[in-house]
Order: C-alpha cells, then structure tokens, then sequence
C-alpha cells in the first residue's frame, strides 16, 4: 500500500473543465469539443497510471487535505476501484468522440459538455472515495446531471421522462442518504474502512440489517434491478445518444452495481442471505428485462429493456460469489458497457441519418450506411453471445461459474434467457439494417467521420475483448479487480492499520 | 382495497423502523469523530467557527461536492429552460409604485453588503458562503420583484458562477504542485485565531463559494422569471 498524489485528479480534472467550459466555451466556438477531449483523454490516461500502480501496490491511499482518516476524507484505489475507472472513462473518452459530430445538431454544446464532465466527475468521485457520505455526494452530482442531460431535448416526452427520471432518482438517493445517517448513528464514523472495523469489532445490530435494506433499495434503484427499473425504459431512449451510451453503458454500473459491492462485500461483509438477495434480484431482472425487450419496436427502448436484463447477469454472477463468478460478472460488466454504448451509438448514427427510432420504419440501412450496420452487428453479437465475441465468453463464464457452485437452475435460466437476448437482437438487425430499403430512405447517407471512428473502435474492443481472458493480461485487468470481493472487509484492516 | 394494503405495508415498515431506532442509545455520548473535530479543530485549521472548520477544513471535499451540485442543477435548468423562451423579449409591465421601487433601491446595496460580511466572516462567526450567497441572491430577487424590468446580465453571472467554481478546485489543486501538501491541504499561514485574515485558504474558499452561491441562486431566479412572463 503506498500513498498516492494522482488519485484526486481523477475528480479534479473533469471539474475543472466542467468549469473552464462554462466560462470560455460560451463565446468561442471549439473551445467545448476540445476540452471534452483533452478532459476525457487525460482521465483515461490516468486510469492508464493507476493500473500499473495498482498492480504493483495493490492498493493506493489518498487523505484528501493531508487529514488522516476517520478525521478527513480518504480516497482508495483498489484493484475494482482500477477497473471501473478504466471502463468509465474508457467508454466516456469514446463518447465524446462521437458527440463532437452528433451534438452539433443541438444548439448550447457548452451546456451538454459542462454536464457531461459533471457527470464523469461524479462517477470518478463515487468511484475512488472511501467515505460513505462522500460517496452519497458524488452520487448526486452524477445523478443531477444525468436528470438533466435526459431532458437535454426539451421536447415534451423528453421532459416527462427526465421528470419520472428525477422523481425515482431523488428518492434513491433518500434511500441512500437516510442508511449513511443510521449508519452513522450506529458507528459514529463517516470513513468506510473505519466503518467496517466498528462493525466487526462491535458487532452488527438490527439497525445494521435496516441500513442494509435502505442501501440495497437506493443503489438497486440506480442499477435499475427489478422492481425498482421503472424509470430506465423512458430516461435512457428519451437522452441524447451519447448520453443513453453513458447511462446505459457505465452510469447505472457506477451508481448502483459498484455501490452495491462495495458497501456489501468491503463494509458489510458478504453473507449467505445477502448473496442470495443479489442472486434473485439478478435473475428476475434478467428474465423481466428479456421478455419486456422481447416487445419492443422502438429501437433505443429496445435496447433500454436489455440493459435491465444484462445487469442481472452480472448480478447474478456477483451473487454466486465464487472467484470464477466474480470475475465472470467484471468480465461482463466491461464488456456491456462496450457493446451497450456502441448498439446505444448505433441507434443514435440511425437517428441522425433517418430522422426515426421506429424500427418498423426503417429496413435495408446496411447498404447505406454499411459501417454503421457492421458495428451495430458486432455489438449485437457481443450482446447476443455468439462465439468469438467478448460477450460469449462472459456469459460462458457465468453459467460455468453457476454450474460448478452447484446453481443449475441459475445456469438454465441464464441460458434461456440468452436464447430470448439472441430472439430480440434478430428483430433489431432483420428489421433495422437487412430487408428493403423504404422509399423515403433512398438519399441518406452514412454518419460524419468522428462517430465512425468512436462506433469503429468499440467495434473493435467487441471482437477483441476475448482477449482479456489471456492469463497474462488477465492478471491486470480483471483478477485484481476480483481480489477485492475475496479480501472483503480484510481491506478496511489493512487501510486502517496503515494509517495508525 | 389499494389503500388498505399500503396502510397495513407502512404499517410494518414503520414497526421494523421504530423498533430499530430504539437500539441507537439515547443521550449517550457516542461520537469520536465528532469529540476530535470539537477539542482540536480551532487549533488544527485556525478558523474561530467550528462548522466551517469541519466544512471547509476537514471534509473540504464534500463541500467541493456541494458546490458542484449546486453548479449542475444552475447548467440544468438553463439548458432545460433557455429552449423556450426568446432572450432579449421584454414585456411592458407595469411599473411599481414609487415607494417600493425608492425601497428597493435602498435596501439592494445594504443587503449585498450584510451577504458579503457574512460569507467574508465565515471562519470567524456563524455563517458562510452558503448562507452568505443566499442573502446576496436574496437581494436581486428583491429587484425582480421590487423593480420589475430589471434585469442582471446573464453573461455576468455565470462567468462569476464558473470562476468561483475553478477558484475553489484551482486551490485544492494547487495544494498538490507545493512540495509537501495535498489536494485542498491548507497551505496559508494560519495566522492568529479570531483575525479576519487567518485560518489559511478556509476565507478565500468561502469568499469564492459566496460569490458563486449568490451568482448562481440569482440566475436561477433570472431563469424562472424569464420562464414564467
């Protein structure tokens, strides 16, 4: 464990040109799509850092305003902490790439890039802090924006939607906010490895169960689990589409699914009835989420309804607990936030070029806009799991991680409901890119270069992704990531032994 | 019957959580984080108020939170509302009377001012740049009501908005360049306990933080008001 400088640059950066944006970005003209560049490409770089530090270190410390915790606020960095930032900002870099050509249709992209890096901000806050109020913060800041990129549009649906959106949000985060205070109250420490010592020293009363519950309930309805995934449907197809790529792709993972392990498996501590909480929300999201998808004819929708169902796949391998079923569930973690965005992307190229999300108006559109369609193909097969692509081999490991801690019937439905992932899939890409070309769809033409490039090059990470699964590459990327879950509270002790 | 059920499930909720609360012992002094902040934090930040201490010395980061929340919901609303209303229409409204237009007038100044003593006295007495910002914005809705047809510049305030933004994450940032400190570390000299110029970067913080919440607070109103004629 060393201590490290960088660590707070992870929020810095992004802040500070959220800021810069609004006061220069304002007035001259490329000032917004440049700082969103360089602000995206030096977190990613970052991360980059961090990785070799952390494979090196295994976990870095941060006391922000030199006060040592439980006094100040800390930051970690883990190996999961690594891995999250490295997928977030991976995907917001790519994003942005993409924007520079599809934001130019709004009018204000000040305002979009000033809450886009807000957004990051938020995630890369709720990412690296090791205090449980700051966390609650962080979360805000990303969700507050989130609320307001949805509305991004300002047509009706869009404000109805992002409406529902803050409604359902706010009251996550109360959730969220009233389990810190009790929580608090109980331990009379804010600090999460502070916190998880008091709770094994000082044993866990009820109040620890209600608080559980109430942080189960809030991040749960920032990762959409059923039935807290009301919202999802309208906010994610109602935003912008490099915003749908960023809610669908990283945010509900950053806000609900690391939230979610990293107060049960660091603070909590794991336990059967916990695991077997996570294994059933994961399953029944999953089978809702495919079967509402099933039914769908909006594009964007479509893929929303997925969304749910994919987060339970790796719910599901969280839930199972195992090292192959954590590292499965990472694994599928990274690769939905790569394919979801670029299917997310795709459908926004369709939209630029069409003018229409309905996919029984559209047909044909692989033979005008053929590199659109073959991106959208590869992360459809990704999705679908079809064999090479990354997504085959992390829902592999699932069920294979299923099957050997002896949950067949997880295994069979995970399978089935992988079938279903296949059925609807084929509805997108039969009706959407392949048949016949409609009349009204004759003259377009295919996206401008910048948002090739970005659905170029998740395409490419879709088709390659099987390679992380290499041993050697496998060590830095994703078996760090999982000694987190198999050290559990262990970390909190080796934190606060540091510090004393 | 829908009723009925979500009585009987409050019900139960409300039970667990009574229950619950009854664990948490009442009176007891549990707090260790709380003690230290109590016992050291005049010493250990040089700011007279202990809030502010905590704040903006010891949980500065939070606070840099708070502020970007703040920051957010500003840039939202004017990216949710600017669509629909036409800038640089003004309606012709009646004016007010003279008593209340001279009052508004008179009293503008006076509470800028009382807003700025309060954010600038933030380390020293109770306050800060939260309250502080406040009073200001306080001041301008005065005007829109007081004086309608006025209007504070748009560019103005959120150039200041964003300036006090990056005044406050450019220090914390430049606690990391000086050898030795950290991010939001307080590398000024602390100075003498009760003097307006002590407690390190804890006033500059909060006179930016004043100047950005009364900004910001002001644009919102100016928003709302252009949204609602």
């Amino acid at each position: 464990m060393i201590h490290n400088d960088l660590i707070p640059l992870m929020v810095g950066v992004p802040l500070a040109g959220a800021f810069l944006n609004a006061l220069l970005g304002r007035k001259l003209k490329g000032v917004p799509d440049l700082l969103g560049i360089l602000c995206t490409m030096g977190t990613l770089f970052l991360g980059f850092v961090m990785l070799r530090l952390v494979n090196a270190h295994h976990v870095l410390l941060f006391e922000v305003g030199n006060w040592p915790p439980p006094i100040g606020i800390a930051m970690v960095v883990d190996g999961l902490t690594v891995f999250m930032l490295l997928t977030v900002n991976l995907i917001a870099f790519l994003v942005v790439l993409y924007s520079t050509n599809y934001m130019s249709r709004y009018t204000q992209k000040w305002q979009f890039y000033s809450l886009f890096m807000l957004m990051l901000a938020g995630m890369n806050g709720v990412i690296v802090t090791g205090d449980i109020f700051n966390l609650f913060v962080y979360l805000e800041i990303a969700a507050v924006a989130s609320y307001a990129l949805v509305a991004f549009g300002t047509e009706r649906q869009e404000l109805e939607a992002a409406f529902k959106y803050a409604v359902m949000g706010s009251l996550g985060s109360m959730f969220v906010l009233l389990g810190v205070v009790w929580m608090y109250a109980h331990t009379s420490t804010l600090n999460m490895a502070d916190m998880a010592m008091v709770l094994r020293d000082g044993g866990s009363g009820e109040i620890v169960l209600l608080a559980s519950v109430l942080f189960l309930v809030g991040f749960g309805l920032k990762a959409a689990l059923v039935p807290f995934h009301a919202w999802l449907p309208d906010a994610h197809p109602s935003a912008p589409a490099p915003i749908s790529a960023m809610l669908s792709g990283v945010l509900i993972k950053a806000l609900g699914v690391y939230a979610i392990c990293r107060l049960f498996y660091s603070v909590f501590g794991i336990t059967w009835e916990l695991s077997t909480i996570l294994l059933t929300l994961g399953t029944v999201s999953m089978c809702v989420g495919v079967l509402l998808a099933l039914k769908q004819w909006d594009m964007k929708r479509l893929l929303a309804y997925s969304s749910i169902s994919q987060v339970g796949y790796i719910m599901i391998g969280i839930g199972i607990g195992t090292p192959l079923g954590i590292l499965a569930a990472l694994f599928h973690l990274f690769n939905h936030s790569v394919f979801k965005s670029l299917l997310f992307l795709g459908s926004g190229a369709v939209e630029y070029a069409t003018g229409t999300r309905d996919l029984r108006k559209m047909g044909g559109l692989a033979r005008r806009m053929p590199l659109t369609a073959g991106t959208s193909m590869a992360g459809s097969m990704s999705l679908a799991g079809i064999p090479p692509f990354a997504g085959f081999w992390s829902k592999l490991l699932i069920v294979v991680a299923a099957v050997q801690a002896g949950l067949y019937g997880y295994a069979i439905i995970a399978i089935v409901a992988s079938i279903l992932t296949l059925a609807y899939v084929m509805k997108m890409m039969r009706y959407g890119f392949l048949g016949n070309l409609p009349e009204r769809l004759k003259g377009i033409k295919d996206v401008p270069a910048m948002m090739k490039l970005s659905m170029s090059l998740l395409a490419l990470i879709c088709i390659a992704g099987g390679l992380l699964l290499l041993p050697q590459v496998r060590e830095l990327f994703l078996t760090d990531a999982s000694k987190t879950f198999k050290a559990g509270t262990e970390l909190a002790f080796r934190i606060m032994s540091e510090v004393r | 019957m829908r009723i009925f059920l979500s009585l009987v499930v409050l019900a139960v909720i409300a039970v667990g959580i009574g229950k619950t609360l009854m664990e948490i012992p009442f009176g007891e002094d549990t707090t260790n984080v709380g003690g230290y902040y109590i016992q050291s934090g005049r010493d250990d930040t040089g700011a007279a108020n202990i809030v502010t201490s905590v704040v903006v010395g010891y949980r500065a980061f939070d606070t840099l939170g708070e502020v970007t929340v703040l920051f957010v919901a500003a840039v939202g609303l004017g990216a949710v509302l600017a669509v629909g209303s036409a800038s640089g229409r003004r309606r012709d409204v009646e004016p007010a009377s003279l008593v209340l237009y001279t009052g508004c007038r008179f009293l503008f100044p006076l509470i800028l001012l009382f807003g700025a003593y309060i954010f600038i006295h933030g380390h020293l007495t109770p306050g800060g740049g939260f309250q502080g910002g406040a009073i200001v914005a306080s001041a301008f809705l005065l005007v829109y009501l007081g004086c309608r047809g006025r209007r504070i510049r748009h560019g103005w305030s959120k150039a200041t908005e964003s300036l006090g933004g990056l005044v406050f994450v450019g220090l914390g940032l430049l606690g990391l360049t000086a050898a030795g400190h950290f991010f939001l570390s307080n590398y000024l000299p602390k100075g003498t306990v009760n003097h307006l110029f002590s407690a390190g970067i804890i006033p500059i913080i909060y006179v930016a933080i004043g100047f950005k919440v009364g900004a910001e607070l002001a644009g919102v109103i100016d928003d709302l008001v252009e949204e609602s004629e």
